[in-house]
């Protein structure tokens, strides 16, 4: 109870150090990551210090990166050890949709956009944006990015006080408050 | 019509054809990307498919300002004319 209240009483670590603490976590546990990232997955790669992670990277919840194929499972009554491994490997400036598989062997090239819920494998060219299972390159994410910039929908909303940031998207799409 | 605009023409309206399902003969290039429908993403896929198809690669600051699918074409023209100018430079 006591133990319950002294919790509840402490101070609360800001949502950028819990971040912080996130990507500690995975770079201890062997995952090499540039500066200026936001992970919003928890990643639980059996083979961590094959992942490599560029700097200002963005990546959504849900992500999940392979470096072993399991089928290699199939193979354990003659070979009991056997794994079939592969590095994945993320450039500069790429974000990463949430729900998207990298499976082992990918590489992504710098500033590229991978899709929510996308499969990848093999290499992504620098500056494409890619879809779909099996994931397809659909074209540049320098134009997709400029277009976003431009849109009518695109709000500076980030970062406001809640109430104002709700406010402000409500009015935009002409939704009454409840 | 100049051999430069049709090929722009036809390029965008065979994106636009892939892209939407539309027979070519449906497509109202006057119309804005809105109205065709037309999302963020499928945007991006017009383009490439047209650059592609015409050969030309267009400015993404540019191509980021078309309403309307005859502004893609005015772009794509542009820079064919463009590649005909320089080759015609380098004779």
């Amino acid at each position: 109870m006591f133990k319950k209240l002294r919790l509840w009483l402490s101070p609360q670590p800001s949502e950028d150090a819990r971040h912080e603490a996130h990507l500690t976590r995975l770079r201890t546990a062997g995952m090499r990551i540039g500066t200026g990232c936001k992970i919003y997955s928890d990643f639980n790669t059996t083979e961590p210090w094959l992942v490599s992670i560029g700097d200002r990277v963005g990546i959504a919840g849900g992500v999940k990166l392979i470096t072993h194929d399991g089928a290699a499972f199939r193979l354990r009554n003659r070979r009991p050890m056997l794994q079939s491994l592969g590095q994945v490997s993320i450039g500069d400036d790429v974000f990463i949709g949430e729900n998207a598989l990298l499976l082992p062997g990918t590489h992504i090239g710098r500033g590229s956009i991978i899709g929510p819920g996308a499969v990848v494998r093999g290499r992504v060219d620098e500056n494409v944006i890619v879809f779909g299972n099996p994931a397809k390159v659909m074209g540049r994410a320098s134009v997709y990015l400029e277009r976003m910039f431009r849109a009518q929908d695109a709000l500076d909303s980030l970062g406001l006080p809640e109430n104002e940031r709700r406010a402000l998207i409500l009015a935009h799409f002409g939704t009454e408050e409840r | 019509m100049t051999a430069g605009n049709k090929l722009a023409r036809d390029a965008v309206i065979q994106a636009l054809v892939e892209i939407t399902g539309r027979a070519a003969d449906r497509i109202n290039t006057g119309l804005t990307v809105q109205d065709l429908e037309i999302d963020s993403l499928d945007f991006v896929r017009v383009v490439q498919l047209t650059e592609d198809s015409a050969g030309v690669r267009l400015d993404d600051a540019l191509v980021a300002e078309v309403q309307r699918m005859d502004d893609l074409i005015v772009l794509v023209q542009h820079a064919i004319d463009q590649i005909g100018e320089a080759a015609h430079q380098v004779k």
